[in-house]
């Protein structure tokens, strides 16, 4: 008996020696999740992969963009601009290890201007993993070309906002020390290589791609949109080598025009066709959409139709007074301008795009409710000049998340324009080129052709000492793109910083007595709104004037990433 | 119910339970019903087996709208007073965006959760020698959960029943389904060795265990009921139905050794070792080797103490050193909960493979092909090599009994260290693009003393029984004594030196008195807008002649300072138990005595973030010209500038309850006996009756001083207990 009960002790003993180390116990891998081991191994897996870069896409969708220029004056002052931003101490990142990505607008422009580098390093872990797919050549750079694109877009952003920034362009660890504390790249350097990537994009993405999904024209109008950029830039700032630049974006946009494939939207209803472009509940298949976000009803929604409409946003006095007359001369010159001693006299006789993208007398707010006064001391608008691109009257469009119009990614007016300048800028804008960019745009709103042997420079331009092509063709840009983001990027490029220091950027609309006394009649409280000698809205009523200070046309650099790394330098002036 | 025949005996009970909810119009239920058994036989002299079984059912049926944020915490924020919760024609007020909770509470659908936990345990005990037992026990725990949820659309009508719109968040109907399954056992085997030579006593124990559990979680989303009023996932209309599923398990083993030995019950001596590993960690860290020694001295067996045996009937000195592992860093089973609050477990039901990079799938919020992107992401960085934290802990104390076992208690003080706790590493630069992966970079240190009191004793001729205990605990605020992760002494994040919870803020110094005042003082840096009378004046401390937070690091936090900590201090507890004659008492309090607590939201401050949050009752007592000895400064939205932490807003949030309070009454005997009953007793209890406390009724302590949180009853309920 006693035997029995030794050997079951010998046995149990056993057991738990025997199982101190039990690796295959402990030996446990995901059962639901990707590792990349198993992954990138056809091409479902490249464009899975690969789609995870579209939430970085810049979105034309109004919401506030341009409030950090000469165009707008929000109810709340860009800080930039008042000079009262402040160093920021930390980067912020939006690091994309979760699951839906933000697309909201907030961060629509800004993946670029914070010193985050997730969306470069998803790039490059792309770019030594994709070569393990099965699959030809052709097909794998079709991914390539859309991670090239998608790096070269976001190192252009970073050019922009910081000047000089760190290229990484391979993938890096925790361990990469010699990368992680290096220098940054000069400016010419990094934009240069920017080049060579958006190049591969443009010779590998297809003609046709998926529906969706980037091809050769929306690579050719990234290209051409940060050639001019660039071009400009290097000319206007005065560090040469432009002309390899705005012949760069020439070309790209000249390949699109070329191709056929878009034209700019016209119905034959001058007074219409502008403003209804951009509340358009489909832009695929638009013949002026190269490349649209889509919103489709019950799949993905958007918010803008209504928060577009609570902003308090508005036009500056400066922007409203770039509209050209009805003739095709500017206020200063026209005689069929009627001042602005009223807000129905001051949209008069004015370029159509005045009235489609300002509101005025008669614009259906929501449902049938007219504007007749602007809704100045509102959150409607700012100014008095209401923004109204992307606004429609729908209730269907208002209510909470349930927008379905669609947005601009890249549209064919920014292609003409770039190419009218482009050529302008290399001096090579003849009539025909004028008539191929300019007038299709005129003639979509019935304005007059611009002609190039009739102009006549405008003796209030913001440019003065501009050739007077030039200084039209950036007033066209400046009114077909209003709202859509550009502006604050046209200042840089032009190194024209100065703007904002004129007082009519950061003034509203006319509010006389006797406009007064018409709200009063209309029992509208507009007692708080504060005017200057000449009546005219004062939007910051504790400044006159904003002053321009060089530093601006940088961002700073987080205080923490210099402390960590000696071999970053601070942005001059910061 | 027990009982039993000879070698067998058995313990079976049925609980159920119901609690409605707070709201009337969520119309919340919850049921829980716990049947056990229990069953043990000494099969042998030397066998004994066991086996316990356990199953609670839970049943919550709740409205949907939690779903969709607008559950009960919402409610107290987002109906304006000046709203009718109905229109006079019954139809419920509210519209649009600013939809009336209560309508979405009552209409827009139900989240029902239906849980099963199974416990079953087989236990067996064999003896085969003398002095020698063998203890084998396996338990297997299958906890199943059932939750669906469905968003049901709703009209909303205006004025005289028109029609306005269907309310859109709940609008296309839909209904969500998670069912998850959870299966863990555990096996836990060991030997004891016990035995007394002549005045030597030891015993030895050696055993292993080892754990298992893996983790499934099916989920549905169907969009499109085909009648919103059954919602059923597999009547609809969606022609693109989500699923998702998650499958995790996670295996830890473990061996362990003890050795206990006690020298004429004078001198003790306790060694402890165990080696753990874990399926957590990479092959090359995943074992654990930790050990434990104790050593006592009853001193009141010694011959020189035989003299007050009458008086200290116990006296012992007690010293250890221990370490524990912990993998789950530091998460559950990390004591600290401000620990866990700035370094969450890195292990969850969702991610039990912390050292293998998974790239995450989700939903790009762009169309492709007419449907959102499925995206595949880069994986995260992980760090080369991690491993378990150690707790290590530094105990002395002593036990003593005085008058006959009359007074008794304990006294110890401790030190705790918490080593190589998981946190992100050393900061790198954003180059890196990625968060800087955790790794064993951060130790902690905190110590503190505890001690207790109970007197037990008769009284009347016996017939009154009392005790009275009561315990007081005191923990220092935790060092963190190890942390590289922040250079830069950023004051939002650990600091080497410094202690967790520390709050910093600016020195109130009342309000401004004019605007002019107000004007000449630069208060830009904390908000844009114009400083006006009745702002918060704050103390220039650096004497720039501006306010500000400077870098917000340790050495240049600009005009703040260190103004608290949030670590309660002081905690007790007191426990009276009554009984004379037929009727008992007992009661329990307990509380804190010193803590700061900085509320920083919505229900402090009025109109914290916009023109749109509801004030709460206590933010009314504000600074106008007429009210210049205001508490809170001039009301302003989105006012942020005042709203900086500061000294005069740390609250004091120490506070006493009374936990508990039963009074009963047994049926006298003589009576029961009638009805063939051995015992009846009926009692009321109540719970949280009174509190005392400085801190504002909108907030509890106990609940983490958390206001949206679902609040703590106050009960009183009324109890039946019958013998038969």
């Amino acid at each position: 008996m006693k035997n029995k009960y030794i050997i079951y002790i010998a046995c149990a003993a056993m057991t738990i020696v025997a199982s101190c180390k039990k690796e295959s116990f402990l030996n446990r891998t995901p059962l639901s999740s990707i590792v990349p081991e198993n992954f990138f191994k056809n091409e479902t897996d490249l464009q899975l992969y690969c789609n995870q870069y579209y939430s970085s896409l810049t979105i034309q969708n109004f919401l506030r963009l341009d409030d950090n220029s000469d165009d707008k004056a929000n109810a709340t002052i860009n800080p930039m601009l008042a000079g009262t931003y402040t160093v920021p101490s930390q980067a912020t990142h939006n690091y994309s290890g979760g699951t839906t990505l933000d697309f909201s607008p907030i961060n629509v422009n800004q993946s670029g201007t914070d010193w985050d580098f997730s969306l470069i390093r998803a790039c490059n872990f792309f770019l030594i993993n994709y070569q393990k797919a099965a699959i030809p050549d052709a097909t794998k750079n079709i991914y390539v070309g859309e991670t090239l694109f998608f790096r070269a877009n976001d190192f252009w952003k970073k050019v922009k906002a910081f000047g000089d920034v760190p290229y990484v362009n391979h993938y890096i660890v925790d361990s990469s020390k010699s990368v992680l504390y290096g220098p940054r790249m000069p400016h010419k350097q990094v934009m240069d290589s920017v080049l060579k990537d958006i190049n591969f994009a443009v010779a590998n993405l297809p003609v046709t791609p998926v529906d969706g999904r980037l091809g050769k024209y929306a690579a050719l109008a990234l290209k051409a949109r940060i050639c001019l950029w660039e071009g400009t830039y290097r000319k206007y700032a005065g560090v040469g080598d432009e002309t390899i630049y705005l012949q760069a974006a020439s070309d790209a946009a000249e390949q699109i025009m070329s191709s056929g494939q878009f034209k700019i939207y016209n119905t034959g209803n001058p007074q219409s066709d502008y403003y209804n472009l951009f509340i358009q509940d489909e832009l695929k298949g638009n013949s002026e959409a190269i490349l649209p976000a889509r919103y489709l009803s019950s799949i993905l929604m958007n918010g803008i139709d209504r928060s577009l409409g609570e902003a308090a946003d508005g036009y500056t006095k400066d922007f409203a007074n770039s509209i050209l007359c009805s003739d095709g001369l500017p206020v200063s010159l026209s005689p069929l301008y009627k001042g602005d001693d009223t807000p129905d006299d001051e949209a008069t006789n004015r370029d159509p795009r005045y009235k489609q993208q300002i509101a005025t007398r008669g614009f259906d707010f929501l449902d049938g409710d007219l504007i007749s006064l602007p809704r100045i001391a509102t959150t409607v608008t700012s100014t008095g000049y209401q923004p109204i691109k992307g606004r429609s009257s729908s209730l269907a469009a208002w209510n909470a998340n349930a927008s379905t119009y669609d947005f601009f990614i890249f549209r064919y007016a920014e292609v003409l324009l770039i190419e009218a300048e482009a050529k302008a800028e290399l001096g090579q804008a003849t009539q025909t080129i004028i008539d191929n960019t300019i007038n299709p745009l005129r003639d979509r709103v019935g304005m007059p052709h611009m002609i190039i042997t009739t102009l006549v420079k405008d003796p209030k331009s913001n440019f003065p000492s501009l050739p007077v092509l030039i200084d039209e063709i950036r007033r066209e840009r400046r009114v077909e793109l209003g709202s859509e983001g550009f502006r604050f990027d046209d200042i840089k490029r032009w190194r024209a910083g100065t703007l904002i220091n004129n007082p009519n950027t950061i003034l509203g609309m006319k509010l006389t007595p006797a406009l007064r006394a018409q709200y009063a009649a209309a029992k509208i409280d507009v007692s708080s709104v504060v005017v200057d000698a000449n009546n005219y809205i004062r939007q910051y009523p504790s400044i006159t004037t904003r002053t321009w200070n060089d530093k601006m046309y940088l961002l700073p650099i987080p205080t923490q990433e210099l402390s960590l790394n000696p071999n970053l330098k601070q942005n001059p002036g910061w | 119910m027990s009982g039993g025949e000879g070698k067998t005996t058995f313990l079976t009970s049925l609980g159920y339970y119901r609690q409605d909810g707070l709201e009337k119009s969520a119309n919340q239920v919850y049921q829980r019903y716990t049947p056990t058994l229990k069953v043990n036989s000494n099969v042998a002299k030397w066998l004994t087996v066991g086996l316990n079984m356990s199953m609670t059912h839970t049943d919550n049926n709740q409205p949907a709208a939690t779903r969709i944020n607008q559950g009960g915490a919402w409610l107290y924020s987002n109906i304006p007073p000046v709203m009718p919760v109905y229109n006079p024609d019954g139809n419920f007020a509210g519209q649009g965006n600013y939809t009336n909770p209560l309508a979405v509470n009552a209409l827009s659908g139900r989240d029902i959760d239906s849980q099963n936990d199974f416990w079953t345990t087989g236990r067996v005990i064999i003896k085969p020698v003398d002095h020698l037992s063998i203890n084998v026990d396996y338990t297997w725990n299958a906890l199943n959960d059932n939750r669906k949820a469905s968003l049901i659309p709703f009209n909303e009508y205006g004025v005289n029943g028109t029609f306005l719109d269907i309310y859109p968040w709940t609008n296309p109907s839909q209904v969500i389904e998670n069912k998850t399954n959870n299966n863990y056992n555990a096996l836990n085997a060991f030997a004891t060795y016990e035995n007394k030579f002549g005045k030597h006593y030891l015993k030895a124990l050696v055993g292993y265990n080892q754990e298992y559990q893996h983790y499934i979680l099916g989920s549905t989303l169907v969009k499109n009921l085909i009648d919103p009023t059954l919602p059923a996932s597999g009547v609809n209309n969606d022609s693109k139905p989500q699923v998702g599923s998650v499958e995790t398990e996670y295996a830890l083993v473990g061996s362990f050794s003890r050795l206990n030995y006690i020298y004429d019950n004078k001198y003790l001596v306790e060694i402890n070792a165990r080696y753990d590993g874990t399926s957590r960690f990479q092959p090359n860290s995943r074992y654990s080797f930790s050990p434990s020694a104790s050593v006592g001295w009853n001193v009141s067996e010694e011959k020189f103490m035989e003299g007050l045996k009458g008086t200290l009937s116990q006296l012992k000195l007690r010293a250890s050193y221990g370490q524990l592992p912990n993998q789950l860093v530091p998460g559950v089973g990390s004591t600290n909960q401000m620990l866990n609050m700035l370094a969450p477990s890195i292990a969850s039901s969702g991610n039990q493979y912390p050292y293998i990079a998974v790239q995450q799938t989700g939903l790009v919020n762009y169309l492709m092909n007419g449907q959102q992107g499925i995206m595949v992401a880069a994986p995260a960085l992980i760090s080369s090599s991690f491993t378990w934290e150690k707790v290590q802990t530094k105990n002395f104390g002593l036990d003593y009994s005085l008058f006959n076992d009359k007074l008794n208690g304990s006294f110890d003080y401790f030190i705790t260290n918490i080593k190589d706790i998981l946190v992100p590493g050393q900061q790198l630069p954003s180059t890196l693009g990625a968060p800087v992966p955790p790794s064993n970079a951060a130790n902690v240190r905190s110590q503190g003393w505890e001690f207790s009191l109970n007197w037990r004793d008769k009284m009347f001729d016996d017939q009154l029984n009392y005790s009275v205990t009561l315990g007081l605990s005191n923990t220092s605020n935790t060092r963190v004594t190890k942390y590289n992760g922040n250079p830069t002494n950023n004051i939002n994040d650990f600091i080497q030196g410094q202690d967790l919870g520390n709050i910093y803020g600016y020195v109130n110094e009342g309000f401004y008195k004019t605007d002019a005042e107000a004007a000449a003082v630069d208060n830009s840096a904390l908000a844009g807008y114009k400083w006006l009378a009745g702002d918060i004046k704050y103390k220039d401390l650096n004497g720039d002649g501006k306010i500000n937070y400077g870098d917000n690091t340790l050495s240049n936090m600009g005009d703040k300072k260190l103004i608290g900590n949030t670590t309660p201090h002081y905690k007790f507890g007191f426990n009276l138990n009554l009984s004379y004659k037929n009727f008992d008492f007992a009661t329990f309090i307990q509380g804190v005595l010193k803590q700061d607590f900085y509320p920083n939201e919505y229900v402090f401050y009025a109109f914290r973030d916009d023109e749109y949050s509801i004030p709460s009752q206590m933010t009314t007592n504000y600074w106008t010209p007429t009210n210049t000895n205001a508490y809170y400064p001039r009301i302003r939205f989105a006012g942020g500038g005042n709203e900086q932490s500061q000294d005069k807003y740390i609250l004091n949030a120490a506070y006493a309850r009374v936990k508990q309070l039963t009074l009963g009454y047994t049926l006298p005997s003589a009576l029961t006996k009638n009805i063939k009953l051995q015992k009846i007793r009926v009692y009321v209890t109540g719970a949280n009756l009174f509190t005392i406390t400085s801190l504002n009724k909108s907030y509890d302590l106990e609940t983490a001083a958390n206001f949206g949180t679902y609040p703590l009853n106050k009960s009183l309920s009324f109890g039946l207990q019958a013998t038969f």
